[in-house]
């Protein structure tokens, strides 16, 4: 991307399905190593082993750590080479993140003041202190 | 459990703990710091009231009427939700000599609240249109639409062909406004009734999964199933709202 001393050094083929990768520039450096055309088909039999359509999924038992390891690794492997999977992912905890302010949206009312009052009525009833049970020694 | 390298952002192990004023009973969404630590806390307070501590039972009622209010919407009309919370509260003060610590006292609260509303919800029906009690999706369902992902021609069969648009990027974190906050709220409401009780205490109310099983009388893997189909959709209608055109992607 910047600075020719790229040229000589191997490119992040592991982000090569990026979308702000520039591929044309990575190819004509793989035209001529063996080594990074190798690492690519590599990459390849990865994607090939574990589908976006699989994992979207697997997701929510992703992030509630309630996979085995095997799959965590596919899945963490499969991420590694997938932006599409990531965005998901990070979509995913936005969507748990936005609902998780709806609580709060609402809006938050004490109950009024008869039902205060009829509910402490009920408590002293129902448990006053001689009808209570003893405290517990474990406290 | 290491975050993703490449994607710059801890992916795993996920906590929910962003907000840290999380609506509900001030327990974060984390399922290893679930009720064990809580329990010597419920056990004291239970023992205050069933001493009779008048303020510790004002206290109970109203650090949770909230969040058993937003529970009790989920099966009866606003109105009648305020009685099935009050009628909760009754059952607890009558009930406390049979709560045994096994789950935390929270749990326990909401599965009498789930009782008497489902009770409650029987003799409302007529109020309520019958679709609403009808489950849509019995059958299996996919989390996102089938034509998101290439055929068995493809390029990469299985794969996007189109990358998921990030509106999670979005300036100031639109997502998170008033806007993204009504868009999920309304698509929570019309989930299917068991998808929306489990998002609403998993991700509303930020319970831990096994409370919720608990207070819901599901199975871990029912409660897994319902979480991740009810979440699935409620991103669908996220994304719809938030994502003007998605670009294409580079898979195809």
């Amino acid at each position: 991307m910047n600075g020719n001393h790229e040229l000589v050094m191997h490119p992040d083929l592991e982000s090569y399905y990026d979308g702000a990768t520039d591929r044309a520039r990575i190819d004509q450096h793989m035209a001529d190593c063996l080594e990074c055309q190798a690492w690519l088909a590599d990459i390849h039999e990865r994607i090939g082993r574990f589908a976006c359509v699989e994992f979207v999924e697997l997701v929510t038992d992703y992030l509630d750590d309630s996979i085995d390891e095997t799959t965590r690794e596919k899945i963490e492997d499969h991420l590694r080479l997938c932006e599409g999977c990531r965005n998901y992912v990070g979509e995913v905890q936005a969507t748990i993140a936005t609902i998780g302010r709806i609580g709060k949206a609402l809006t938050p009312s004490e109950p009024p003041e008869p039902v205060r009052a009829a509910l402490i009525a009920a408590f002293r009833l129902w448990r006053r202190p001689s009808a209570g049970e003893p405290p517990r020694a474990d406290g | 459990m290491a975050p993703i390298a490449s994607s710059g952002r801890a992916v795993a192990g996920w906590t929910g703990g962003d907000d840290p004023d999380h609506a509900g009973f001030g327990t974060a969404p984390d399922v290893r710091e679930a009720s064990s630590p809580n329990a010597r806390g419920d056990a004291l307070l239970v023992d205050r009231l069933k001493q009779g501590d008048e303020a510790a039972f004002l206290g109970l009622v109203e650090g949770h009427s909230n969040s058993l209010r937003r529970i009790a919407r989920l099966y009866v009309q606003d109105a009648v939700a305020e009685e099935v919370v009050q009628e909760t509260w009754i059952a607890v003060i009558r009930g406390l000599d049979r709560f045994e610590g096994r789950a935390s006292l929270r749990t326990w609260v909401v599965g009498i609240l789930i009782n008497i509303a489902r009770n409650r919800r029987l003799h409302e029906q007529r109020q309520i249109p019958f679709s609403a009690f009808v489950d849509p999706a019995a059958g299996p369902e996919s989390a996102v639409s089938a034509d998101r992902f290439q055929g068995p021609d493809g390029r990469f069969p299985g794969g996007w062909i189109s990358f998921p648009e990030r509106w999670d990027e979005q300036p100031e974190a639109r997502y998170l406004s008033g806007e993204g906050v009504e868009v999920a709220h309304r698509a929570i409401a019309a989930l299917p009734p068991a998808q929306r009780e489990v998002v609403t205490l998993r991700d509303v109310e930020g319970w831990p999964s096994e409370d919720v099983s608990e207070a819901l009388g599901i199975t871990p893997g029912n409660q897994r199933v319902l979480l991740h189909r009810g979440r699935s959709r409620v991103r669908g209608t996220l994304e719809r709202a938030m994502v003007g055109t998605i670009r294409e992607g580079v898979l195809s």
